[in-house]
């Protein structure tokens, strides 16, 4: 039994404002991005039949989030959007914008709806991201914060300083990737970094958070939300847009042994299967592949999946990836929107929505050559990372 | 000794009266025990021998219930770190740079411990470095088991 491939499609994507501090609330954000893609794919709002979330928010110190605020979930969105012919509803506890579009897939070949709706709307409150008052550790947690671990950034530094270790990988060497990244976000509007690129110095220089995490390895926390509609290939054939195919899809970043700790072992173990999942479902392998669209919540992350998913062999991603090779005009070209890290902190939504523009050939002065099949990867290892293989 | 003295300047008082503390269960009882008499007690399981940490009700490796701890010798080598240099993390402002360890101990390829690595210098924290245990005392009581650098084993 295989994925039912190209039987579903992506018919329209959007962004709403993606920056640092809106003055709108998340809601707000979040309306306008699905109107926008329901209007990108030429439908009504009343076609919507099926919604996909994944709400969590943006930073874990938010105790009691509130809908349309911190988050923005399925309660505000059929609210928002009164979503009268509504038959399917789902929100996903983990994962990335990939863990909900790969339900909503599901949930079209299914026939339990005929034109899906899938968002991710992330908040930055005021204040600094990712500092926890945790007086009392609990659980595992009491084997690493009393000795100072207590922040996202010195967790995902871990694999980092493992990695490089390991195979002698240095920021010298990242350099190049980082500047890359945000040359494309720089010609990219729907990016929080639009029209501003930096220089391998201000790379070189940047503020080290926890080493060998720089402010520059860490994705920006942004207001902003991506939405996407998606329906049955058959039903996309009359809609406005060329419809971006489904060709596989995984959801499934998960460690087998209890994590103390980000662990580099684990974490590449968790990511080959991701892409052993993936390749079963689509049929396809990496040598398939046009274009990638890699998840870079940390800048570090794309060595991993380049190597998970055979681009490179163990330790060889990172001085693959500074060629030219791997810019707009290259052979394989990575994160022509600029990324996560170009973009803004929106879990997913910058790496798929940046496939089916290229793919459709509306990524303007970033439109590769050959776009025709797509990886797009999205969230990590041990929080249920996925990936969809996307083609025109 | 030269570790202590960097103890000595990087921890004040002060910093430390937001620094999470365990919330002890029947668990992890017997690892906390151990480092309040200065020694460190690691889970084993008593089907299978492997080691396990952090504690569990059973062998994640054999499944067997039968658990118990033992001494480790405290050896080990680094096998991740990450030096913290920005004030991120509340309770630990006052003492960035500082090294967040995870150590490889030497009785068991994998098992790993989370600790801090003390050194003058934080960039001479690299991978694979041969470390040893210490302890420091908190100023407000609470025993934490820290390590340091010994010297390179001769080729």
């Amino acid at each position: 039994l295989t994925f039912a491939r190209g039987k579903v499609a992506i018919v329209g994507v959007a962004f709403s404002e993606v920056v640092k501090r809106s003055n709108r609330s998340l809601g707000q954000l979040a309306v306008e991005a699905c109107l926008k893609a329901i209007d990108d794919a030429g439908l009504r709002l009343e076609d919507i039949d099926g919604i996909a979330n994944y709400p969590a928010p943006s930073r874990i110190s938010v105790a009691n989030p509130v809908d349309g605020i911190d988050i923005v979930g399925v309660h505000y969105i059929v609210q928002a959007l009164t979503l009268e012919k509504l038959r399917w509803v789902c929100s996903v506890m983990n994962g990335t914008v990939v863990a909900s579009l790969v339900e909503a897939i599901h949930a079209l070949l299914a026939g339990t709806c005929t034109y899906a709706l899938v968002w991710r709307g992330m908040h930055n409150p005021p204040g600094q991201f990712g500092r926890l008052a945790q007086p009392l550790a609990s659980g595992d947690a009491q084997f690493t914060a009393p000795w100072g671990f207590a922040h996202n950034v010195v967790d995902y530094s871990l694999p980092y300083s493992r990695y490089m270790g390991k195979y002698g990988a240095t920021r010298e060497d990242m350099a190049p990737f980082i500047v890359r990244n945000r040359a494309n976000a720089a010609k990219n509007p729907n990016a929080a970094f639009f029209g501003q690129p930096i220089t391998r110095e201000e790379y070189m220089n940047a503020r080290m958070i926890a080493e060998p995490l720089s402010i520059l390895d860490c994705d920006m926390p942004v207001d902003g939300c991506g939405a996407l509609v998606l329906t049955t290939a058959e039903r996309a054939r009359d809609l406005k847009q060329k419809p971006v195919l489904v060709q596989g899809c995984t959801a499934l970043g998960l460690p087998l042994q209890p994590q103390l700790l980000m662990d580099f072992d684990e974490f590449m173990a968790s990511a080959k299967r991701v892409a052993r999942a993936t390749w079963q479902s689509s049929g396809m392998s990496h040598q398939e592949i046009a274009q990638l669209q890699l998840y870079d919540g940390f800048s570090y992350f794309p060595y991993l999946w380049l190597e998970a998913f055979g681009f490179y062999k163990e330790g060889e991603a990172y001085l693959g990836l500074k060629e030219d090779n791997h810019s707009i005009c290259g052979r394989l070209p990575v994160n022509t929107g600029g990324g996560a890290l170009g973009m803004g902190r929106l879990h997913g939504t910058p790496q798929v929505i940046e496939a089916v523009l290229q793919i459709q050939r509306r990524a303007g002065p970033r439109q590769v050559a050959k776009p025709s099949v797509a990886l797009v990867h999205a969230g990590d290892s041990v929080h249920i990372g996925g990936a969809l293989v996307l083609s025109e | 000794m030269s570790h202590l003295r960097v103890l000595k300047k990087n921890m004040t008082p002060d910093s430390g009266s937001l620094r999470p503390r365990p919330v002890i269960n029947d668990l992890t009882k017997p690892f906390w025990d151990g480092i309040a008499d200065r020694k460190l007690i690691i889970q084993r399981c008593n089907g299978c021998g492997v080691f396990v940490h952090p504690p569990r009700h059973e062998c994640p490796a054999c499944r067997s219930p039968s658990m118990t701890f033992v001494s480790v010798s405290g050896r080990g080598i680094i096998h991740a770190r990450s030096i913290v240099e920005a004030p991120v993390v509340i309770g630990f402002e006052e003492d960035v740079p500082y090294v967040c360890l995870v150590v490889e101990l030497a009785e068991q390829k994998g098992l790993l411990l989370a600790s801090n690595l003390i050194v003058a210098d934080p960039y001479e924290a690299r991978i694979g470095r041969p470390v040893e245990l210490a302890f420091h005392t908190d100023p407000d009581g609470f025993i934490r088991p820290i390590f340091v650098l010994t010297e390179e084993a001769a080729p």
